[in-house]
């Protein structure tokens, strides 16, 4: 092996990180070598002068620093208390709105005869007179009141054979 | 503040603290901590600014992942890992270099720096020069060498600090100190 190839171990036998068998090796090594005992000798002294360097001193202010580091600590906190209080005024105003226009519309039951009144007047523009009595029946049976919350399904037969109107209203309330 | 409880070394108390969510205890456990930090980073980035900047963030990154430090070993080990990871992050993001001018090392090297007011100036300006050496080694060689030589630990804590095999780390030291005898003595 060469004095090159020793080099490696060398520098790991002085930070006394080689395996044994290699630390015997390079102790043998060392002993026939001057240069290579050299270069082990300024490796030991620059390993002992790295070890004696004091912390480094620089001129920080570390009060400032940790203020630093508590203010960028404390602010997502910060962050989320504001999203948080955001998301309830926001919440808050959606749910007042829509009881403020559940409050603004009529009864369902009213609702449904004015919807089936507009249907039957945009279907029955000069309606023969037997169609028309038959239109009507159906829009009559169609809304009736219902006992019990249910789906109202209408069905409306227009001019033309191929159309037929079908409006369905489904509801949840129990309707008196 | 709640005092830490009895009979528990001050860091051990301070870090249960800090792991409810106690803010004085944590910003206690920083000032125990800062200085070692602080000097951490400056050898490995080797610029103040960047030093306090890393210390920083060193310090927010502990405090996010403090549930998950383990109360026996202290936050030695897990603040050595996050200033290395803090350093090696601000380094990249800036793409600087420092290099620090070799040429008068050999006379420095040569002055007693205990014995007198020269002796004083030339110790702060080897550790300015040291920081310019460490600056030319790369960045794996130097944080394994500033954490082996500088900060007294062992390979395999090296290693897992690093994130590494104790192979691998063994490797990168010895090549750290072949290029730092060169570089202090000129010959790279």
């Amino acid at each position: 092996m060469t004095c090159a190839e020793f080099e490696e171990r060398i520098a790991l036998y002085v930070g006394g990180e080689l395996a044994p068998g290699e630390r015997l090796a390079v102790e043998e090594h060392l002993r026939a070598c001057p240069e290579c005992a050299g270069l082990a000798r300024e490796l030991e002294e620059d390993r002992a002068w790295l070890a004696s360097r004091p912390p480094e001193t620089a001129e920080v202010d570390y009060v400032a620093m940790r203020m630093e580091i508590r203010r960028r600590i404390d602010r997502p906190r910060w962050i989320w208390k504001w999203i948080a209080a955001a998301a309830a005024v926001l919440l808050a105003f959606v749910v007042a709105v829509n009881m403020r226009r559940e409050r603004q519309l009529p009864p369902v039951a009213v609702r449904k005869e004015v919807a089936v009144r507009k249907e039957v007047a945009a279907v029955t523009t000069a309606p023969r007179p037997k169609e028309a009595a038959v239109r009507r029946r159906r829009v009559r049976r169609a809304a009736a009141p219902e006992q019990t919350a249910s789906t109202v399904k209408i069905r409306l037969a227009t001019r033309d054979p191929n159309v037929t109107i079908i409006l369905l209203h489904e509801t949840r309330e129990v309707l008196p | 503040m709640d005092d830490p409880p009895e009979g528990t070394a001050p860091e051990a108390g301070l870090l249960a603290l800090a792991k409810t969510g106690h803010l004085d205890a944590f910003e206690q456990l920083v000032a125990l901590h800062e200085r070692r930090v602080f000097s951490l980073a400056l050898r490995l980035t080797g610029s103040v600014e960047d030093a306090k900047d890393a210390t920083q963030e060193a310090f927010i990154r502990l405090h996010r992942k403090i549930g998950q430090v383990d109360s026996g070993r202290g936050v030695g080990p897990w603040l050595y890992s996050v200033t290395v990871n803090a350093c090696r992050d601000i380094g990249r993001e800036r793409q600087r270099s420092r290099l620090v001018p070799m040429e008068n090392w050999a006379s420095l090297a040569a002055v007693d720096c205990a014995s007198s007011p020269e002796g004083l100036y030339a110790d702060r300006q080897r550790e300015e020069r040291l920081r310019g050496v460490l600056h030319r080694l790369p960045e794996k060689e130097r944080a394994a060498l500033v954490l082996r030589e500088m900060e007294g630990l062992s390979t395999e804590e090296v290693a897992q600090i690093l994130g590494s095999s104790p192979v691998t780390v063994r490797s990168q030291i010895s090549m750290a100190r072949l290029k730092l005898r060169k570089l202090l003595r000129g010959k790279l």
